[in-house]
């Protein structure tokens, strides 16, 4: 191709497209809720009859760049809402952008207002790869744990797991909970549960929208090796004041929104447990799912008759709650500046006092001797943070948003277990003392900017600038040993991404995000790209493709005999960032009633830690040598087929996936599969409408999940004749526990009193009583070495009810 | 309802298969603890199994019936079961006698079990030489439990040394070597003899007066170690609080296979 040649190419290509013609004429407005004055961010809004269409941002704001300056038709549609179809005169420039309001049942609006289509009911998948819009609005109508819970609800859709009951944790994709960057109103949140796991720390009343990217997302975030979760808080009732609440078998909440000034709102949502006061069953059986419930013995030691029970016997003194408060001020000063100040707090505390007397404490210098275990157990995290936003819409086409955030996240464990006891001559004392305490201090400034360049090209560029702390000091049973790291990290980011239509069925997505990072004086550069392509007007073919770093690690620290915990850390010149290649293709067929979806991913990880004292120890105990960096691979393919609509609606998912680790020291450097690694994963959800009442079941299955085991004793004579007893470690994640499945079914129904919005309804927590395992846990201390199967919930029903005031 | 029965009646059918696992036990593995001596019939191969995890004694199932069988620099030869039942083999013929520097090899198969190992018969510590000929050691010295053997600064003290060498572990023995000797009349008991526990990188011993406990001939053995054995050593006890397992040399299995090598010296302990 010669210079002119390439010259009138770029200009067609990119020039061109910028330049507006006469019958053409941008569209832009806000898209709010109809009832309460709630923007909606996300929100598709079509040209009806062209490819023309945009989505809301954060603000609920969108522009369809030179649209046609003619009477068309707008079809607005936001998850949990009816679609709307709104005649629009488009001949004349619009002083201000237009109001669009979206109810949830079909009413009519301004303008000639139809209905268009049947809604997406709880998740639609979005129109970038991998990603998905999720509202907690229609959270309700599934099977839930208590009450309406974001991520464990999250964990139905494909590719995203948990681990179990116990947590809430997101495992998308291969990826590890930290590995998911979670955004609350901009501010970065380090822990994400209550309970050990069993709720997710987000009050589903507090949040009107979650953005899930699986994989391969956009230029604009950073800083995780996996995915991102979004979450959007309500702004609250601009129009009067609301007031609603709720209560459950475990925790009480409410909701308060108060208009401010005509111009604004101001919303507060407390929840808190009242565990501490009053044991509910739920309680009860939660608290049990956290304990050494159930001892299982193999069959040979199950025909001892019992003999471990009837020898030592232990008491334990729980005390337990949890609370989270989110507030948010959303002002509107003009019709373009959009200011919010949003607050979350959430905490969780556990005393776990026990205390176990008896005969058969194994010591190893002496037969098995009586004595008395004291256990002192209490563990208290949780998180504080703070945003404020300002967004402005400097021209129809350019928005900006400035956001200061201030993060805290504080872990402090404490365990002293003391020993007293004696054989026939010889009194033994011992103690062992462990704690652990981590902090995270994340504060950020971030400016991004979204230019509608033109129809063609959606051009969206940004800087952050972030000042990351982290403090962990941990003891283990020893004093003489502590592990006692401080490290900061302060991070400069730029981003440039242009969305590309060349053709209205094509969509290619461009864009490069790079980092400095100064505790490793690096400069990351993330190129990232996406394609997405309409074959037909339901058939789409998309991939993704991009690298990712991850400047501050959770750190996997093992404990074979209760169980790992983990801490974060940023990264430093010890301990690099970790790296990330995703690579996504996959193909969409959808109806207006069907969605047929396939998504393949391989995702390639550098970088990954591990904390283990046990592969550490060597001649010379250090914990900084206790630390190990290895590689990972994750890769799967995910089925999905949605019925999106109609009295019975529901999805079946299924997810085939691997995931694999090699660290250099670890298992000779062969790779071994992750401690989340599942090979299969099935998720079944439904729903049945019938006036007011809604009956859903849903139904998971997940291959057992790979654990470290210890597995035999042995002794070994040393060349001086002396002989020294050990317990053997089997191969890390050797071992599988047995594969999960559960079966929920709820039923739940609406009705008003005069003053009254209610709804009630019931759960059957695990219908079939399925004993699923979540952990094995050891205790070396006592002879016969006691093996106990950590459960989850079994049969549990639960009941909710929340009213709102009309 | 079509939609909820359909799951109903799939999640009956899958969960009416499944398959729970029980808690497995551990595989049963062999357990070896091989100590060859440079210079020194083959004597020292205990065989056993490891116990599962919950047994009620930690008694070693020792392995009476193992084919085991050793190398020394290729040449293979069978182990015979030591009388007893302990486990424990040697070679009952004269003509398998490692040195320093030869590669020895083990194999045990037991069922199903096999097991292999190899080690190198580390050269002996050289330049070996004590300090004195005579240690003398009062009958009334108040030994201090706990003050250790070779530590101190007593004038009175010998000591017994040799070339350092890079990367090169040791271990001691003090002996009493002669039939018969009168013993040390102390306040406390005096150990018979010692084999260090500990390995050392150092190139020196200090024998104190108090911890001899008879009169007469001794012998100082200076072992020169191997690698592994050094590792195990560290890992005499287990730490419950890591479970950190000491390395195992024994392919397929559990333990050690190791060679030591060793000089002597003699010294007298005599009355003042």
């Amino acid at each position: 191709m010669t210079g002119r040649a390439s010259a009138l190419a770029t200009w067609l290509l990119l020039i061109a497209p910028l330049a507006a013609r006469a019958d053409q004429r941008d569209l832009s407005g806000f898209v709010y809720d109809a009832d309460s004055g709630d923007s909606l961010p996300y929100a598709s809004v079509v040209v009806t009859g062209t490819h023309q269409g945009a989505l809301t941002n954060a603000n609920g704001y969108f522009v369809v760049v030179n649209a046609p300056a003619q009477l068309c038709t707008l079809q607005v549609s936001y998850i949990g809402y009816h679609s709307q179809l709104i005649a629009i005169d488009n001949r004349s420039a619009r002083q201000e952008p237009l109001r669009v309001e979206l109810q949830v049942e079909a009413v009519g609006l301004a303008e000639t207002v139809v209905e268009a289509e049947a809604r997406y009911e709880v998740w639609k998948p979005g129109a970038e790869v991998s990603q998905i819009t999720f509202s907690p609005r229609q959270l309700g109508s599934l099977p839930a744990l208590g009450e309406a819970d974001i991520f464990r609800s999250l964990q139905l859709l494909p590719g995203i797991s948990g681990v179990g009951d116990g947590s809430a944790g997101l495992y998308i994709r291969g990826g590890t909970p930290d590995q998911n960057l979670i955004i609350y109103d901009g501010m970065t949140v380090y822990h994400v549960d209550h309970f050990y796991g069993v709720f997710s720390a987000f009050n589903a009343n507090a949040v009107k929208d979650i953005r899930v990217y699986k994989g391969g997302y956009p230029a604009k975030y950073g800083g995780r090796l996996s995915s991102v979760v979004e979450l959007s808080g309500r702004s609250g009732d601009v129009n009067r004041v609301q007031l609603s609440g709720g209560v459950n078998l475990l925790s009480a909440h409410m909701f308060l929104e108060v208009p401010v000034l005509e111009m604004g709102s101001w919303v507060v949502a407390a929840r808190r447990s009242y565990t501490d006061v009053m044991e509910s069953g739920l309680y009860s059986s939660l608290f049990d799912l956290t304990q050494d419930d159930d001892v299982v013995l193999p069959a040979r030691a199950q025909s001892r008759s019992g003999r471990l029970r009837g020898q030592l016997a232990q008491q334990t003194t729980p005390l337990f709650y949890f609370y989270d408060l989110n507030s948010k001020l959303t002002l509107s000063p003009t019709s373009s500046d959009f200011i919010s100040f949003s607050l979350y707090s959430g905490r969780d505390n556990q005393q776990e006092d026990g205390e176990m007397a008896g005969l058969g404490f194994r010591r190893p210098e002496a037969a098995d001797v009586a004595g008395t275990r004291t256990d002192e157990n209490e563990t208290d995290w949780g998180n504080l943070g703070g945003s404020a936003r300002w967004g402005r819409r400097w021209h129809d086409r350019l928005f900006a948003n400035l956001l200061v955030s201030s993060s805290v996240y504080s872990s402090d464990y404490y365990r002293n277990r003391g020993f007293t006891g004696a054989d026939a001559n010889t009194p033994f004392q011992a103690r062992a003392l462990y704690e652990e305490d981590n902090r995270v201090e994340d504060t950020a400034l971030r400016l991004d900017l979204e230019w509608a360049a033109h129809s063609a090209h959606q051009i969206d560029f940004g800087l952050g600038l972030s000042d990351i702390r982290t403090e962990y000091y941990g003891t283990f049973g020893d004093s003489l040993n502590v592990l006692d790291i401080s490290t900061r990290a302060r991070e400069t980011s730029l981003y440039l991404q242009d969305r590309w239509s060349p053709m209205p069925v094509l969509e290619l997505t461009a864009g490069v995000r790079a980092t400095q990072h100064d505790a490793t004086d690096s400069l990351y550069v993330e190129p990232r790209a996406s394609i997405a392509w309409d074959l037909t007007d339901r058939f789409r073919l998309k991939s993704a493709w991009g690298r990712y770093h991850q400047y501050i690690n959770n750190v996997s620290s093992e404990d074979v005999l209760q169980g790992n915990r983990d801490f974060w850390l940023v990264a430093d010149e010890a301990m690099p960032p970790g790296a990330a290649e995703h690579a996504i293709v996959g193909a969409r067929y959808e109806t207006t009633g069907y969605l047929y979806e396939v998504e393949a991913y391989h995702k390639d990880m550098g970088g990954l830690v591990e904390f283990s004292r046990r592969l550490g120890r060597g001649l010379q105990a250090d914990y900084l040598g206790s630390f190990f960096y290895g590689e990972g691979i994750a890769r799967g393919i995910e089925l999905l087929f949605q019925r999106k609509m109609g009295t019975v609606n529901g999805w079946l998912s299924y997810t085939l996936g691997e995931v694999e680790h090699t660290f250099p020291d670890i298992n000779d450097g062969q790779p071994f599969p992750a401690s989340h690694d599942r090979r299969h994963e099935i998720n079944a959800v439904t729903s049945y409408h019938l006036g007011p009442w809604t009956a859903s079941a849903t139904w998971v299955f997940a291959s057992g999940q790979a654990y470290t085991a210890p597995e035999s004793q042995y002794t070994l004579a040393m060349a001086d004749g002396q002989e020294s007893s050990y317990v053997h470690i089997g191969e890390v994640n050797g071992s599988r526990l047995p594969d999960y499945h559960r079966l929920d079914l709820s039923l739940s129904r609406h009705f008003e009193t005069q003053a009254l919005n209610c709804s009630a309804g019931l759960t059957l927590f695990n219908a079939y009583n399925r004993s699923n395992v979540q952990s094995r846990e050891y205790d070396l201390e006592v002879s016969p070495i006691l093996i106990t199967d950590v459960t989850m919930l079994g049969f549990t029903p639960s009941v909710y009810f929340e009213a709102r005031f009309k | 309802m079509p939609s909820l029965c359909g799951l109903l009646t799939v999640v009956c059918g899958v969960t009416g298969c499944s398959d729970d696992n029980p808690i497995a036990a551990g595989p049963e593995q062999l357990v070896v603890s091989g100590y060859v001596y440079a210079g020194e019939p083959v004597t020292q191969v205990t065989v056993a199994v490891s116990l599962p995890l919950d047994a009620d004694s930690t008694a070693v199932p020792a392995v009476n019936d193992a084919r085991v069988s050793l190398a020394r620099n290729g040449r293979w030869y069978d182990l015979e079961l030591a009388p007893g039942d302990s486990g424990l083999y040697h070679y009952t013929g004269a003509d398998l006698v490692p040195a320093a520097g030869d590669r020895v090899d083990l194999e045990v198969e037991y069922g199903d079990l096999h097991v292999t190992a190899s080690t190198r018969v580390p050269p002996p510590p050289r330049g070996l030489s004590a300090s004195a000929h005579q240690l003398v050691v009062e009958a009334d010295t108040l030994f201090l439990p706990g003050s250790g053997m070779f530590g101190g600064n007593d004038e009175g003290a010998l000591t017994v040394s040799w070339d350092r060498e890079d990367g090169a572990y040791y271990m001691a023995t003090v002996e009493s070597i002669e039939a018969g000797a009168d013993s040390v009349e102390s306040l406390f008991p005096r150990p018979a003899g010692f084999f260090g526990s500990q390995v050392m990188r150092d190139s020196l011993i200090t024998i104190q007066p108090r911890s001899i406990r008879f009169y007469g001939r001794h012998e100082v053995t200076v072992y020169r170690a191997t690698e592994e054995y050094a590792e195990l050593s560290a890992f005499r006890v287990q730490n419950l609080n890591d479970l950190a397992e000491p390395p195992s040399n024994v392919e397929g299995g559990l333990g050690i296979f190791t060679a030591f090598s060793s000089a002597s010296v003699q010294f007298e302990a005599v009355r003042p």
